[in-house]
């Protein structure tokens, strides 16, 4: 029960209606042309994402899951293949999407708070009548006292954190996270791999996180969905059978250190690390 | 840090004042080319009501100038930055207008608007609005991609993006514009009094200058510089208040925050 099995294109997965699914990527192929030639970002994307999955996209950088995480967005568009949500293609930015960045993007001229209450406004809603719930989720993610002060007084942790609180103030359906613990400090980043399991076991939104870092993909994912460069494809997919909520113990198990060694491997044996460099991670 | 930078400009004045006295006190140079400090302010006392007349009329009329040019500047500038046609035709005319010299076009606009204020408003917003203009679609312009990404998931319609993201991302960039054009404005009005003009301080160092009247001559600079320093201050002033968030105001609060 508790292996990792590789999954890929696996029976369940191709049987599965793709109106069933969250996400469904069909053949997604993604060109970016340059004067230097073209550049296959993303070539062949096959897979899906069931509702209220937690999905880890995890590779080195220019491996094109940034751009994959986009097309769900919306803010990008396949040269060929289709993205769909709940079986439709994404023609724009779909309704009900939380977005989180590595750099936080948070609004110089707002309190934390009326960051928080930006989808309300930006949609033309009452804000108002949401700051009361945005004022409980900030304390409940370690904001108190902070909800009136303006972001370049908060750290970075912090920061990201309000990031985070403003992508699912709106119970978005799907949030999407490009490496948003990528540029903090390693117990900075364990507190928010916490935090962040605990809000998706509390609201169960679909979640596509990518890293490039493996021990937090696998930590945080249901799924890992391991990714390659040049062109940018997926070359595994893997099962975290590890129940949750996951300790940071649980990086300790035997499991957890078999999943993560079998995506170093994939990776060395691709070249794009190498296995003579003892203990590195990416 | 505010107290000690008022001490060490006071400090500084005093020191030039003195040697000023000194020199003229010495008479190394003669009194009509080089007034002393206390015959100046002598003049000044004397009839202060009329200096202090002449230079509010001038203030008044920069200021309007100022008004006129922001407003101005900022329907340019988002004009600009909407539309790729628009960028093109105004950035041509605004750049070849600037190009030429404000003291060249005055002449003309006495003769069309007439020695009275409105010409020289027509000049101050005319010198004052190429900086604003410059400034604003800087800021406009150099959002971040993420934000305005960010703006489009949140569903947020053309008037809401601006509003909303661009618009308060370029405000510092407008009050630079604005401390910049302030002082233009302020230029454009001499320039328009020194051409013709029957008021303000430009009138009266023209009128002193037929009479070798040097003193009042200091005077009105001295009001000229102390008008421009007043400006820039204010917009300064109401910059802190209104973008308390602003980078260049930041004070190192950090500190007190736990990571």
């Amino acid at each position: 029960m508790n292996a990792p099995a590789a999954r890929g294109l696996s029976p369940a997965d191709a049987a599965r209606e793709p109106g069933e699914c969250a996400i469904a990527f069909e053949d997604v192929v993604k060109v970016f042309r340059s004067r230097r030639g073209d550049i296959r970002a993303l070539d062949g994307i096959n897979f899906t994402v069931p509702p209220s999955d937690f999905v880890s996209l995890v590779g080195p950088s220019g491996c094109g899951k940034s751009t994959l995480l986009r097309t769900v967005a919306g803010l990008e568009f396949p040269s060929s293949g289709r993205v769909l949500l709940k079986g439709e293609p994404v023609r724009r930015p779909p309704l009900g999407l939380g977005l989180v960045f590595q750099r936080d993007v948070l609004f110089d001229w707002r309190t934390v708070l009326e960051n928080v209450l930006l989808p309300f406004e930006m949609r033309g809603a009452d804000a108002s009548a949401h700051s009361e719930r945005a004022r409980a989720l900030l304390t409940s993610y370690g904001l108190d006292g902070f909800h009136d002060r303006y972001p370049w007084e908060l750290s970075g942790g912090m920061r990201q954190r309000v990031a985070i609180c403003r992508a699912v103030i709106d119970h978005p359906e799907l949030v999407l996270m490009d490496e948003p613990f990528a540029a903090l400090d390693a117990f900075t980043r364990d507190d928010l791999n916490l935090s962040l399991q605990r809000l998706w076991l509390e609201h169960r939104a679909t979640a596509v996180f990518v890293t490039h870092n493996i021990q937090e993909a696998v930590f945080l994912g249901n799924r890992v969905v391991v990714m390659g460069r040049s062109p940018g494809r997926i070359v595994d997919i893997i099962d975290v059978n590890i129940p949750r909520p996951r300790t940071l113990a649980a990086r300790e198990t035997p499991l957890f250190i078999e999943v993560c060694a079998r995506i170093r491997r994939t990776f060395e044996q691709m070249g794009l690390m190498r296995g003579d460099n003892a203990g590195e991670q990416p | 840090m505010t107290g000690k930078r008022v001490a060490t400009f006071s400090g500084l004045a005093l020191a030039f004042l003195g040697i000023w006295q000194l020199v003229a006190g010495l008479e190394l140079v003669p009194a009509f080319m080089l007034p002393s400090p206390l015959t100046v302010m002598g003049t000044f006392v004397d009839a202060p009501t009329t200096f202090l007349k002449q230079a509010g009329h001038t203030a008044r009329i920069a200021l309007t100038g100022f008004a006129i040019s922001v407003f101005i500047g900022v329907v340019l500038a988002v004009a600009i930055t909407q539309n790729r046609y628009l960028e093109d035709i105004i950035f041509t005319l605004l750049v070849s207008m600037s190009s030429m010299p404000k003291v060249a076009i005055a002449p003309l606009l006495i003769i069309w608007l007439g020695v009275g204020a409105a010409s020289k408003i027509v000049i101050a917003a005319l010198i004052g609005v190429f900086a604003l203009v410059i400034e604003l679609v800087h800021g406009l312009r150099s959002i971040d991609q993420e934000m305005l990404d960010l703006g489009r998931v949140l569903q947020g319609n053309r008037w809401r993006m601006f509003a909303k993201i661009r618009l308060p991302h370029a405000l510092p960039s407008l009050f630079a514009g604005m401390k910049v054009s302030v002082s233009l404005c302020l230029i454009g009005t001499i320039v328009g009094e020194f051409v013709a003009s029957q008021h303000g301080l430009g009138h009266m160092i023209m009128v002193a200058q037929g009479q070798f009247d040097t003193p009042s001559i200091f005077v009105a600079l001295v009001m000229l510089a102390m008008l421009g320093t007043g400006f820039f201050f204010t917009i300064h002033m109401i910059e802190r208040l209104v973008l308390p968030w602003h980078v260049s105001h930041r004070t190192d609060r950090h500190a007190e925050v736990p990571a």
